[in-house]
């Protein structure tokens, strides 16, 4: 008997004994199951704004965990080596680590958030949704970082839990979505709007890919597209390509068109419009949008300085958008 | 073309645009799924791949993000 996963907008109809697009959802005889429950390929400590996510404890570690598989399938993917591996592949081993160990790991190494990462969380929604409710009543919190390709049901019902919400908002053409990706546009955008109506801190990646969304043109439609439906205090971060996967006929994106997007982003009206991916200090810095003065030096992933004080900037009282303890 | 003939190729038709229904009706979309409760996978019974113990994880990932 076929199944038919209702997780994301793919809505894969799986025959007995195969999985779905994202590899990790098979069909056993007739029931849906999800063979990565528990058994992430990657658990790392990492600084959170590797994530990047820079308005959400700033300088914290994070435990950050991935397990193989995808739902969507970007051309240009820079960890394609997990996100479009089969679980059976013998050169990408797992761990056994099912929530309740997670969430010990994470308070045994001091970590006051873990991050679901790496590949994208919808393929391990079930391990994610379980870890995220567990580590939530331990006062872990949960970050997500992920392309926002799900359905709306089981986005609501994880959104639950989650802290923050860091999405990527590839481009804002469904050709892009289509032809990149093996997506589509709505169902991300919609997945935005709803992480931020139900409260999450959200903060919005954009990868700038030379010649396929790096024209001004839109990068100002995608800044606008931010600002009106998330609001102009969403941080936004312009990141840099490097060749990988089946992108590697591209060069990378030089710092000039991060800085250019920056600037567009900024003339749009977002308070907070970040570089990433190359050294640029100042592009990784946050400053006050009402003094216009330094507030959050960084520099890689380390923060030099935090001048924030409550939420606020020291300098002429304005609130900062994010949690800041 | 022959009064046999036609109702052949009317027969196949007719088939074709059943297969298609059926194959329409099995196939709900993301809409339909909206209107109901999301039902989740289940946990498979044992891990398809290699399964190693777990080894110091304090340093930052290879991956992005």
């Amino acid at each position: 008997m076929k199944v038919q996963c209702e997780l994301c907008p793919k809505m894969c109809l799986i025959q007995p004994g195969q999985s779905g697009e994202c590899r990790v959802r098979i069909n056993v005889d007739g029931v849906l199951r999800t063979v990565v429950y528990g058994y992430p390929c990657s658990i790392n400590i990492d600084p959170i704004e590797k994530k990047p996510v820079f308005h959400f404890l700033p300088g914290s570690t994070i435990l950050s965990i991935a397990t193989v598989g995808c739902n969507l399938h970007c051309k240009n993917c820079q960890n394609w080596e997990i996100s479009q591996a089969n679980p059976e592949e013998q050169d990408i081993p797992a761990y056994s680590c099912p929530p309740q160990r997670l969430v010990a790991l994470t308070k045994e190494h001091r970590c006051p958030s873990l991050a679901y990462t790496y590949t994208d969380p919808i393929a391990y929604y079930e391990y994610a949704y379980d870890s995220a409710k567990l580590a939530k009543e331990a006062g872990i919190r949960n970050v997500l970082v992920t392309a926002g390709y799900i359905n709306e049901q089981p986005w609501k019902d994880l959104l639950e839990h989650v802290d923050v919400a860091r999405i990527d908002l590839k481009a804002l053409t469904e050709d892009f979505y289509r032809e990149v990706c093996s997506g589509t546009l709505k169902p991300v955008q919609n997945a935005l709007i709803l992480a931020k109506a139900a409260g999450a801190h959200v903060e919005v990646t954009n990868l700038v890919i030379p010649t396929l969304n790096d024209k001004p043109e839109q990068i100002r439609q995608l800044a606008r597209w931010v600002k009106a439906n998330l609001g102009g205090e969403t941080p936004l971060h312009f990141s840099g390509f490097y060749p990988r996967y089946k992108m590697l006929h591209l060069p990378p994106t030089s710092l000039k068109t991060l800085d250019m997007a920056r600037q567009i982003g900024m003339s749009e009206g977002l308070d907070y419009v970040y570089i990433g991916n190359v050294a640029s200090r100042e592009g990784q810095n946050t400053y006050c949008p009402g003094c216009k003065k330094l507030l959050i030096e960084r520099s890689g992933y380390t923060v030099l300085q935090n001048r924030i004080k409550d939420g606020l900037c020291p300098d002429c009282g304005k609130e900062i958008y994010g949690v800041w303890k | 073309m022959t009064r046999r003939r036609f109702i052949r190729k009317l027969a196949q038709i007719c088939s074709l645009i059943v297969a298609g229904a059926s194959a329409f009706t099995q196939r709900a979309s993301a809409q339909t799924a909206k209107l109901r409760k999301f039902v989740r996978a289940v946990r498979a019974r044992e891990y398809p791949g290699t399964v190693k113990p777990l080894q110091d994880i304090r340093e930052p990932s290879k991956w992005s993000g």
